[in-house]
């Protein structure tokens, strides 16, 4: 018998061995010990360029159906969308249910909470890193927060801004409404303002990360999306003074493989690499599977409107590709199209690169430039005289002279209406395919449904679409708090 | 089931792992000195033996172990003996004996290998008197006079017995005037006097409802007849061993209450196995497998990189279905409480084969199937593509336009400003009318499937080892090209008796699954399924260039050529070692103590190579993937189970166990592209200079347990059951690590009472069982720690990688167990002379505290949680009628027929619930809701008031309720945050007309099998059905319904298009390609019938007559079966069971042929 306890208790024994019960895994990091360092917060600042940078899967900027650029320019005719989210937004045709168009809230507005959040952690967080390194880190996120809400808020109107309060405890449900008008703009400009005060001056900032030059000049979108003109100029006199900038007297070689970095005149892009990580696939969307050397998913084309509307000369219409020899031995042009140019021209605002291994290109996103700021100045000054100026017209010649073009006379477009409407197409052949906001230039001036209506002869072009809808899951946890947009309710 | 688990403490966990290993070493050890004391015992014919004040009983034992003879004794004898003190070395077997009898008052005779003990009276008895004689004979079914294999002999009051072998033969030496004992699981056992016959043939009158059977009931076995739990069990031999690899699909029907639906039709494809309906949400509704005692893993293959999908898997696939004694669900908290906190969902327990004593049987068995591929997807020819083309393409004109009916303007004012460019044919008729047939994509990437499986045992054994061996070899290639699964598995079952009191039961099976996988899925372009990819290519594109070069569609660049994608190597590996090693301990005649462990040790390899003939692979010149996970799964357990009748009446079984179990996975990966050759493979990842990823990841969990069961019967007529256990988790938070479940039955077995005598001889069983009890589920698939994860991010100004940390996940400081609580009524019935019986359960369950992703406000960094958020119900009934229609000496006919039903609803919803306006607390879980559809709307029909935007040959959305609005127009919300409906059409199609129409569960399930039995034939038909199910023809709503995919990328379709709306063709069963630009969805219009029933075997089975091979074979039979031969449905599309997404892998029937051999 003594055996059998001995069997009995060994087994017992090794049965109960259980203690604690601890689980193990090494792919997490634990809260409780971070951040601690300098490090651990340049990598929390990393994490806040994430969703701005170029990723068909979560970064904002993808040169693809799921970044702003091609969404946005296909409203407008630069683009023209005949499948997908992009031919949604070509005809107007969305509504709540349409997830290509609510994509853009849905997948980033929790970004702006985790930016919240890192700021909050990054002012109490005990740790040994100077008040230099840790104001810098917080004014970068500032100027995340500030560029993401702005980009949403051009999209779809006021948007939530979860307190910290809500944020500390995420178990807790708490419907929350959108902002208003006013204090989403106030915040986007809070937020701007004090990244302009926090990150470096544009040649103490490293390529690709943000300076206080960027700062301004979302101010300046951010301004002129509310139409304010005095404002609009005084960040423009600002920038335009620092001689930070000059216009890159090579319009094209700004998208040459390595040309956004050695370019004087951009003010943000975003690094890409053929790896990844951030990833530049424009090539792909843009051209079709006959094209020769690296052929892409021909996902989209310009317009023959579009292209009809440059002059003759201008350089920025050479990167619109009107006819080619395909692989399959057929020439296509505009009067032999096929359906790989029978909306319009291929719009490769890229170096083809066409010797790469992957999908995707080393060449750099492109999102603000300083012709931006000259074009908003001219814009400036003409809404705050009412009628434009020969200071407004020299600075659209600026541009034109770049482009190989010749000077417009200020006679020709002495009325505010026609100055603007010049502007407006300058900034179409100055800006397209680069950061999307030139939908937003038509809505200012109430000009963007009936270009759809033009360019698309949709029924579904209407003026409440020119904000674009929330996804259902919105409204419904904002139980009542949260107001869709006019017109999809 | 299978656990990845996260964690914090390494010390913990290393110390706690060098214990298990030095657990295993001594398992090992004990394994390895039985084996050595059984060799010895056959061996040595000499005795060395020392010992001072030692009983003869002890002796004796001593003397069989060493020299194999056996002792032939009366136990009262034996109690006159006085202790000896022996000193033997190397004494011959006849020195010894006289050593030992020496003095006592006994003598002995040896006769063979016998040894005789008798009393040493006065009155000396010669030794000749002592008679003994060899009796031989043959054991039959006393009913249907089958010889009964493996039927048990002894002689009363001795340890000397034999069994019967295949023919039911036997032969024992034994006294003139003994008494033999024979007994057979599921007979009546019985004495029989010799008297002097040297030939005795004997009949056993079975317990025809086997009531007396033994069923594994979960750490122990029970008699049928006193179970009170909600039980179903079914043995191997009442199921046709098919064609597939794993035992899964040969239960489809065969067992109310399981519920189990192919999911896959490839080689080896996965099962969903529900039973009694899945109530969990977002925790796994699979129930838990143990076989023979060791809860199994599932374990699937690592991915292919992101590329495509390769399908799933069952995870009963390694284990060779022949092995398979028997088969148990347990359904109700009663009978799973004591599995505890994986319970909640039923439990499956496997018994694999063992050998009996008596002479080796070796079985072999074969078979050959063949699965023709029959083309079930109707596609358009050539031809009439071109012709679709033409007409999609003028469509396509009009619609862009805007012409009428479809808009404001005519032909004339379009050809005067068209939008994009003007419209002529692109194929002349000339052209469509000489075309040739095109490329049949399908065709090139299916071909007739096969498969061979050869299986091997031998089991036999003597009084101290009883063993099985088998070794399976299985080859099955699918009806798609490069679908390919094989395995080859051994198992060793061995039973070793150490001593009277220690027996040691070691099971080992190995199995090795050798797959090629082809890709499957409905998704298309980069990650192309290779079916939906022949579905998707044109008839214009051809196969093959003269180059060698796969030619792609234009027009869908990424599209790949799916002759391409045969060029693909993809080859998984799946191996698994179950090693089981448990001593049984005897000690008194009523307690059984079982004490040992196992360990379960799968490894899963993928590789696969993506080369340069395909899209993919030419992008990024070829594309390598490895990737392989180890989990390693050990298991320490305990049992005591004591088991006494008191006074004849009052029967007292009493469990109680402990068990720990550590799962320890292991995962790497590695992906790199960019390759000079394609040559390589997967097999030089060195080779390519592209970007290279790696991965790997580890990860540990436990479960620690104690459980315990009472079971008390009084006079076989009542019952009591209580069972408790104990779990603890490390997934969860401290605090909430351990939970508590228990369980209590009642069974009353009504014949038994006095006032039912009349009626006992016509029904003798109705016993009515009642349970309650408590189960849990902790199958969360991760830890509930916060944690950050840092990730790339972001490209430096040198395009250097920047590592980012972001939140990951969030702490649920208060999650803890999901639990059941289950109530069961049963009645379990045999009537009309045990010719029909069966069983009938009515239950309801309520999940509470149900593990799922808890949706959080949208807002927050992490929008999800895991989190407890509400209670199930789940309602429904089994029914099993077990008929013996016709029982004759040469013709049976029995019958099985199972029906099983569940509903599952909402009981109660988590503060997180974020209903739509249309969802109501106490919804089906796996409700349907949608809009209404009220026909297609016609040209020249108004415009519907609530779609202004509708045109001719849309679908008309029924706008039947509206939100309850306020001053400014917007929805309003009640007390509750909830918005609120009106009840009437509001002019408006939104969210507010949804209704809810049932819901996606079967209405009845069941099956019905059909066993007929003719002299040496036997005809097994079985059938199995699914009733009240709705569902949308996935191949129709992706490939069959519009034409746009025809003109705008050249793609194919079926041939259903044809019937499509236009504006000359006004059909009113089909919208027109334009149907998916309406801005109000398809509401319910696409829905079809999709009940079936399936003959899912045929098999005809024949036993050759013996006289044929006499001498060669002790028996043999061939078989011819049927698998899927046909089905019965309103359904239109392919299959209504595995047409789970668009192109699946295709069910095919197929035909086997076997034989079975027995030596």
């Amino acid at each position: 018998m003594k055996n059998i306890f001995f069997f009995i208790v060994v087994g017992f024994l090794l049965a109960g061995c259980s203690k604690d019960l601890k689980p193990v895994d090494y792919s997490a990091i634990n809260p409780n010990n971070f951040p601690q360092n300098y490090k651990d917060v340049q990598a929390m600042v990393t994490a806040c360029y994430y969703p701005l940078r170029g990723s068909w899967f979560d970064g904002i900027n993808s040169t693809s159906e799921q970044g702003l650029m091609m969404i946005e320019d296909a409203q407008t005719g630069i683009l023209f969308g005949f499948f997908g989210q992009q031919q949604s937004a070509t005809t107007m045709n969305y509504n709540p249910n349409t997830t290509g168009i609510t994509y853009f809230y849905d997948t980033y507005h929790s970004k702006i909470s985790m930016m919240t959040s890192y700021i909050d952690i990054i002012t109490n967080a005990k740790i040994e890193i100077t008040d230099a390194e840790r104001q810098q880190a917080i004014a970068e996120i500032r100027c995340a927060r500030g560029l993401l809400c702005y980009d949403l808020f051009d999209l779809y109107g006021p948007l939530v801004i979860a307190p910290l309060s809500a944020l500390q405890n995420p178990l807790q449900a708490q419907p929350l409404a959108r902002l208003s008008n006013d204090s989403m703009v106030n915040f986007i400009q809070d937020d701007l303002q004090a990244a302009v005060i926090g990150l470096p001056a544009p040649p103490q900032t490293e390529y690709g990360r943000f300076s206080s030059g960027l700062a301004r000049m979302l101010l300046i979108r951010l301004y002129l999306h509310e139409k304010e003109w005095n404002k609009v100029s005084a960040q423009c006199d600002t920038i335009m003074n620092n001689n930070y900038y000059r216009l890159d007297p090579d319009y094209v070689g700004m998208w040459g493989l390595n040309g956004a970095k050695a370019s004087p005149e951009v003010i943000w892009a975003i690094p890409c690499d053929y790896a990844g990580t951030s990833q530049n696939q424009w090539q792909m969307m843009a051209l079709p599977a006959t094209y020769p050397g690296y052929p892409g998913w021909g996902t989209i084309q310009s317009t023959w409107w579009f292209y009809s509307t440059f002059e003759p000369k201008d350089v920025r219409k050479t990167m619109l590709i009107t006819s080619y020899a395909g692989t399959d031995g057929v020439t296509y042009d505009k009067s032999n199209p096929g359906l790989n140019l029978n909306y319009g021209p291929l719009p490769l605002k890229i170096d083809p690169d066409s010797h790469r291994t992957t999908p995707y290109t080393t060449v750099d996103i492109i999102q603000y430039r300083y012709a931006d700021v000259l074009l908003s100045k001219a814009e400036a000054i003409a809404n705050i005289n009412g009628a434009p100026n020969q200071q407004a017209m020299d600075l659209v010649n600026q541009i034109r002279e770049r482009a190989g073009l010749q000077d417009n006379k200020l006679s020709d477009y002495n009325t505010l209406p026609n100055f603007i409407d010049m502007l407006l197409t300058e900034r179409s052949h100055e800006f397209w395919c680069e950061n999307g906001q030139y939908r937003a230039d038509l809505i200012r001036y109430g000009k963007l449904v009936q270009r759809v209506t033009m360019i698309a002869g949709s029924q579904y072009a209407q003026d409440y679409k020119t904000l674009f809808p929330f996804s259902l899951q919105n409204i419904i946890e904002g139980k009542g708090k949260f107001i869709q947009n006019p017109g999809y309710d | 089931m299978k656990k990845k688990f996260n964690g914090i403490s390494l010390q913990e966990t290393k110390h706690s792992l060098t214990q298990i290993l030095l657990a295993m070493k001594l398992t090992i050890l004990l394994i390895w000195i039985a084996c050595l004391q059984a060799s010895a015992g056959v061996n040595a014919q000499n005795i060395t033996y020392t010992q001072k004040q030692v009983s003869l009983e002890t002796v004796f034992k001593e003397v069989r172990k060493q020299t194999g003879y056996e002792f032939l004794y009366n136990t009262d004898m034996l109690k006159q003996a006085k202790k000896i003190d022996l000193n033997l070395d190397h004494a011959p077997v006849k020195t010894a004996l006289d050593d030992i009898f020496k003095d006592q008052p006994l003598a002995y005779n040896i006769i063979g290998k016998t040894i005789i003990v008798r009393e040493n009276t006065n009155k000396i008895t010669p030794p000749d008197k002592v008679v003994l004689i060899e009796v031989t004979g043959a054991v039959e079914d006393s009913a249907t006079g089958n010889p009964l294999a493996g039927a048990s002999i002894n002689l009363k009051g001795s340890s000397v017995g034999t069994t019967t072998d295949a023919n039911g033969k036997f032969s024992l030496n034994v006294p003139e005037n003994a008494v033999l004992e024979v007994s057979f699981t599921g007979y009546t056992p019985k004495e029989i006097s010799v008297n002097g016959r040297r030939n005795i043939e004997i009949t056993l009158a079975s317990s025809a409802t086997e009531l007396e059977q033994l069923v594994v009931v979960g750490y122990e076995k029970q008699r049928r007849k006193d179970l009170t739990g909600a039980i179903s069990s079914i043995s191997a031999n009442d199921l046709v061993m098919s064609s597939a690899p794993d035992i899964g699909h040969m239960l489809e029907g065969k067992i109310p209450g399981l519920y189990i639906q192919q999911n896959s039709a490839q080689p080896g494809g996965g099962l969903d196995l529900l039973i009694r309906g899945g109530g969990s949400i977002n925790a796994s509704n699979a129930p838990l497998i143990v076989v023979d005692g060791f809860p199994i893993s599932d374990v699937q293959q690592p991915g292919s990189g992101g590329y495509y999908n390769g399908g799933t898997f069952s995870m009963l696939n390694s284990l060779n279905p022949n092995d398979v004694e028997s088969i148990t669900v347990l359904k109700d908290a009663s009978a799973t409480a004591i599995y505890g906190s994986r319970a909640a969902n039923g439990v499956i327990l496997i018994t694999t084969k063992t050998g009996s004593s008596g002479k080796a049987v070796v079985r072999y068995s074969a078979n050959a199937s063949v699965q023709p591929y029959v083309n079930k997807f109707k596609e358009l020819s050539l031809s009439q593509w071109m012709q679709v083309y033409n007409q999609a393409a003028w469509e396509n004109w009009l619609w862009t336009n805007q012409v009428e009916p479809w808009g404001p303007n005519s032909i004339e004012d379009a050809q005067t400003h068209p939008v994009a460019g003007q419209y002529s044919p692109y194929f002349s008729q000339k052209a469509i009318d000489n075309v040739g047939s095109g490329t049949d994509w399908v065709g090139l990437v299916t071909r007739t499937g096969s498969t061979m499986q050869h299986n091997l045992s031998v089991s036999g054994g003597s009084n101290s080892i009883k063993y099985f061996l088998s070794g399976n070899y299985f080859d099955q290639k699918g009806v798609v090209k490069n679908s390919e699964l094989k395995r080859i598995s051994f198992r060793s079952n061995l039973d070793i008796k150490l001593s009277k009191i220690l027996t040691l039961s070691t099971s080992l099976s190995e199995s090795r699954i050798n797959n090629n996988n082809t890709q499957l899925g409905d998704a298309p372009y980069e990650q192309s399924g290779i079916l939906t990819a022949a579905l998707q290519q044109g008839p214009q594109i051809r196969a093959k260039d003269e180059n060698g070069n796969y030619p792609v569609n234009p027009l869908e660049a990424t599209q790949p050529n799916p002759l391409g994608l045969l060029t693909i190597t993809d080859k998984g590996q799946i191996e698994k070692t179950l090693l089981n090693a448990f001593l049984l301990i005897h000690p008194t005649e009523y307690l059984n103590i079982k004490v040992g462990g196992g360990l379960e040790r799968s490894l899963a390899q993928r590789g696969n190579y993506v080369p340069t003939t395909t899209v993919t692979g030419a992008e990024q010149n070829g594309i390598a993937n490895i990737a392989s996970t180890q989990d390693n799964h050990y298991l320490m357990q305990a049992t005591a189970d004591y088991k006494r009748t008191f006074g004849d009446v009052h029967s007292v079984d009493v469990l109680i166990g402990t068990s720990d179990e550590k799962f320890i996975d292991d995962g790497t990966s590695e992906n790199v592209s960019n390759f000079i050759s394609d040559a390589f493979l997967m097999y030089n990842m060195g080779a390519g200079t592209g970007a290279k990823t790696v991965g790997s990841s580890h990860g540990e969990n436990e479960i620690a347990s104690y459980f315990g069961r009472v079971n008390y019967r009084y006079n076989d007529k009542y019952y009591f059951t209580f069972t408790m256990r104990a779990d603890g988790s490390s997934v969860f938070a401290p605090g909430h690590k351990w939970g508590y479940f228990p369980s209590a039955a009642v069974a009353w077995d009504i014949t038994r009472e006095n006032f039912f005598k009349p009626l006992s001889n016509d029904i003798t069983q109705l016993k009515l069982r009642l349970s309650y009890g408590q189960t849990g589920n902790a199958s969360i698939g991760t830890n509930a720690y916060a944690a950050y994860a840092a990730y790339p991010a972001y490209l430096s100004g040198d395009d250097q990688i920047e590592i980012g940390v972001a939140p990951d996940k969030l702490d649920n400081p208060d999650l803890t167990w999901e639990t059941t609580t289950e109530a069961n009524i049963g009645v379990d019935y045999s009537i009309l002379g045990d010719r029909v019986s069966g069983s009938l359960d009515f239950y309801n369950k309520v999940i509470s505290n149900l593990l799922a992703t808890e949706q959080l406000d949208s807002y927050q960094t992490i929008s999800s949680v895991t989190g407890n958020i509400g209670e199930t119900q789940s309602r429904g009934f089994g029914l099993s009628i077990n008929t013996v229609n016709i029982k004759h000496k040469d013709f049976r006919w029995r019958t099985i027929l199972s029906v099983s039903r569940f509903y599952n609803t909402w009981k109660e919803r988590g503060p997180n619930w974020k209903p739509s306006v249309y969802q109501n607390i106490n919804d089906p879980i796996d409700a349907r809701y949608t809009l209404l559809s009220g026909g297609i709307l016609q040209t020249g029909q108004k415009t519907p008031t609530a779609q202004p935007l509708l045109v001719p040959g849309q679908i008309i959305i029924d706008d039947i309720n509206g939100y309850v609005r306020d001053a400014n127009g917007n929805p309003e919300v009640d007390a509750n945050g909830r918005f609120e409906l009106t009840g009437k059409p509001d002019g408006k199609i939104d969210d507010a007309d949804y209704v809810l129409a049932g819901t996606t569960d079967p209405s009845y399930t069941g099956g019905l099998v059909n066993i007929f039995t003719y002299k040496n034939f036997t005809l097994n038909i079985s059938f199995n059905a699914m009733f009240g199910r709705r569902m949308e023809d996935p191949n129709f709503m992706i490939r069959g319904r519009n034409a746009y995919q025809i003109f705008q990328s050249g793609s194919n379709d079926l041939v259903s298009v044809l019937n499509r709306w236009t504006p000359t063709n006004p059909s009113t069963t089909q919208p027109s390609t334009y149907q998916d630009w309406s801005p109000y969805g398809n509401g319910d219009f696409f829905l079809q019938q999709a009940w079936f029933i399936r003959l899912q075997d045929v098999s005809l089975e024949y036993n050759l007559p013996a006289k044929w091979f006499k001498g060669v074979f002790n028996q043999a039979g061939i078989r011819v079966a049927a698998n899927n031969l046909f089905l019965i449905t309103p359904y239109k599309g392919v299959d209504p069971e595995t047409d789970s997404y668009t192109a699946a892998y295709p069910n095919m029937s197929t035909y086997t042929f076997g034989i079975n051999l027995q030596f």
